[in-house]
């Protein structure tokens, strides 16, 4: 199931608050929340809710062994045998099929490559269950003694699928504890609202904008792409790459915001996993802001392990080249997003190493340049195939004897001109500043207003998104798909 | 006087007004004699809730443990939403303010038959 369905809006999600409220005590409160987390994650995947289950099952049991003999040499055996089951699995799963493809490219075996299918959210739910064996191992956490508790973390249907990657300890105590404030309550309706009107109203419109202009990006009919790609104006490129640019970060962060929300209605503090990417003074700036769950973990349990920057140049270099090219790797099984999270790698190195006057650019300078990076960066992530990759980046620069523009291209930027400024907008604190401003305001008419806009534009949202969903049959998440 | 922000603005209010929105959502999407089976205006039968046989249920390529059982429901909810044509018309009146709709192309543009260079003789 995702948040975007009618299902979810108009069912699921009122019938799992309405039974929330109804039951009294926290056993019964995290009940009602597994149940309906087990029926969520079933809906898109009847079969892999078993691996969901078995997974958590052996790491509860394995985080046991850890605990009892934590201080010793078999409390790094059982951390040992948790990350080769969890990787082992994800590995199976997400990278089979792209391993036996690539293997019988080189080799010819095997002759037939089997055909795996990546189970929802598989990355996001190991990432949370290989931090939660960290830092039980780490003794930063005690292992959960019960089970559904530890399932209820894993299976959470707020972030399972989709992140933001939780960490156990920060949602540890709220499991056994949560009261829900007014403050919370209020702050989670606004989070869920504007999250699901910034998916539906905005990220699904520039969705259906970048398949117009950019086509599928998918290698099927190759050839027929490739000669369109060539052939389309660098103004439709330029509006379809911006349009992914501006989907990509739209549709995930909304995904985080609901997330977000939906967890302060019922108590749990999750933490933000995106701070305005698109406003970033340079790369190493942009992963401070973009996806934080994700780029914390690699920092926490893979860079600061190897030695972070404390080992000298070489060894730093190093570290960051394997964290890169895990981000890559985590990102899907495809040479694209092996090269994408290399590229980011170079950019990095470059800003720390070789050039680290780029971090100190002129504020309009530095903000173009990262502008720049990402937006290239998103080109490469889009396209599978590197040949249509390149089809675009020249054709963006009229460097494929295609035009400039056309009747067709410059009709759909005039047909499309205020919703790109709102997409674009939406990237920004604008609109969270100005709200700011009136509630902030003493005055009775911003008193008003404020209050107003307060009750009214989470149902306006609501009611929004659901006529924009109505007909509109199945449309997942971005992230969904790593 | 009170600080603006540590006004409540009436924080109780507003999730009951919200919540209510929700559960008449609800309400509404469950009332399954209201929900129409074919769209007039564009001409075609609406989705059909899926069925499943009972022979199915337990065979390994079953559409139920493949998961598209489930999407067909989504799919059905969907498309037969009580109500349907009000939605599509708030939909529309959005999507009126997208930007300057002069002129709107649907479809794709494919260049006509070349004129030809010669005059046609009649030969």
């Amino acid at each position: 199931m995702v948040f975007s369905s009618l299902v979810f809006l108009c069912v699921f999600f009122p019938l799992q608050m309405l039974l929330y409220s109804l039951v009294r005590s926290i056993e019964a409160k995290n009940t009602v929340l597994i149940l309906f987390s087990l029926v969520f994650y079933a809906w898109g995947e009847p079969f892999y809710v078993l691996l969901l289950l078995g997974m958590t099952f052996a790491d509860w049991l394995i985080s046991q062994g850890i605990y009892r003999y934590r201080g010793t040499g078999k409390s790094k055996a059982f951390l040992v045998l948790g990350c080769i089951v969890d990787l082992g699995l994800l590995s199976f799963f997400k990278y089979g099929t792209f391993f036996c493809t690539n293997l019988q490219r080189f080799t010819g075996f095997p002759a037939v490559i089997p055909q795996i299918a990546l189970p929802i959210g598989i990355s996001f739910y190991t990432f949370q269950l290989l931090s939660y064996l960290v830092d039980v191992y780490r003794q930063q956490v005690p292992a959960q003694k019960q089970f559904r508790r530890l399932f209820l973390y894993v299976s959470l249907f707020h972030q399972c699928i989709a992140g933001p990657i939780v960490r156990y300890q920060d949602v540890s105590e709220e499991i056994l504890s949560r009261k829900v404030e007014e403050s919370d309550l209020r702050t989670g309706i606004n989070r869920f609202a504007s999250g699901l009107a910034k998916k539906v109203l905005l990220a699904n419109v520039c969705g259906k904008l970048v398949s117009l202009t950019l086509l599928d990006g998918l290698t099927e009919n190759r050839g027929v792409n490739l000669a369109a790609l060539e052939k389309t104006p660098a103004l439709l490129l330029w509006l379809g790459a911006i349009c992914y640019m501006l989907q990509i970060y739209l549709d995930f962060s909304a995904y985080s915001d609901m997330a977000i929300g939906m967890g302060l209605m019922v108590g749990f503090h999750y933490k933000e996993n995106f701070d305005y990417p698109y406003l970033s003074q340079s790369i190493t700036d942009f992963w401070r802001r973009w996806h934080m769950s994700l780029s914390s973990f690699f920092r926490d349990y893979v860079y600061i392990p190897l030695g972070g920057n404390r080992k000298g140049t070489l060894r730093t270099v190093l570290n960051l080249f394997i964290v890169w090219l895990l981000t890559g790797m985590w990102h899907g099984a495809g040479w694209n997003f092996i090269l994408w999270g290399l590229y980011y790698f170079f950019f990095l190195f470059l800003e720390k190493f070789l050039i680290p006057g780029l971090q100190k650019l002129p504020r309009v300078f530095a903000h173009l340049y990262t502008l720049a990076v990402v937006f290239f960066g998103w080109i490469l992530f889009y396209f599978e195939d590197f040949t249509q990759a390149l089809i675009v980046v020249k054709g963006l620069f009229c460097l494929n004897g295609n035009s400039f523009t056309s009747f067709e291209s410059v009709n759909m930027v005039l047909n499309y001109c205020f919703f790109l400024l709102v997409a674009i907008l939406a990237c920004t604190p604008l609109a969270r500043l100005l709200y700011h401003r009136i509630c902030s305001s003493t005055q009775k008419g911003a008193v008003v207003l404020g209050t107003a806009m307060e009750w009214i534009l989470p149902v306006l949202a609501l009611v929004l998104s659901v006529s924009f969903l109505v007909g509109d049959a199945y449309d997942p998440f971005l992230y969904l798909q790593f | 006087m009170k600080h603006a922000k540590e006004l409540k603005r009436g924080a109780k209010g507003k999730s009951v007004f919200f919540f209510t929105t929700l559960v008449l959502l609800m309400v509404l999407s469950l009332l399954i004699p209201l929900r129409p089976t074919e769209s007039l205006a564009e001409k075609r039968k609406l989705a059909e809730f899926p069925e499943i046989s009972a022979s199915q249920l337990f065979s390994s390529d079953s559409d139920l443990l493949s998961g598209v059982y489930f999407d067909d429901i989504d799919a059905w909810f969907s498309d037969t939403f009580p109500f349907r044509d009000v939605f599509f018309q708030v939909n529309d009146l959005v999507r009126k303010g997208y930007g300057l709709k002069g002129t709107e192309i649907h479809g794709s543009i494919t260049p006509a038959n070349d004129i030809p260079d010669t005059f046609f003789t009649g030969e």
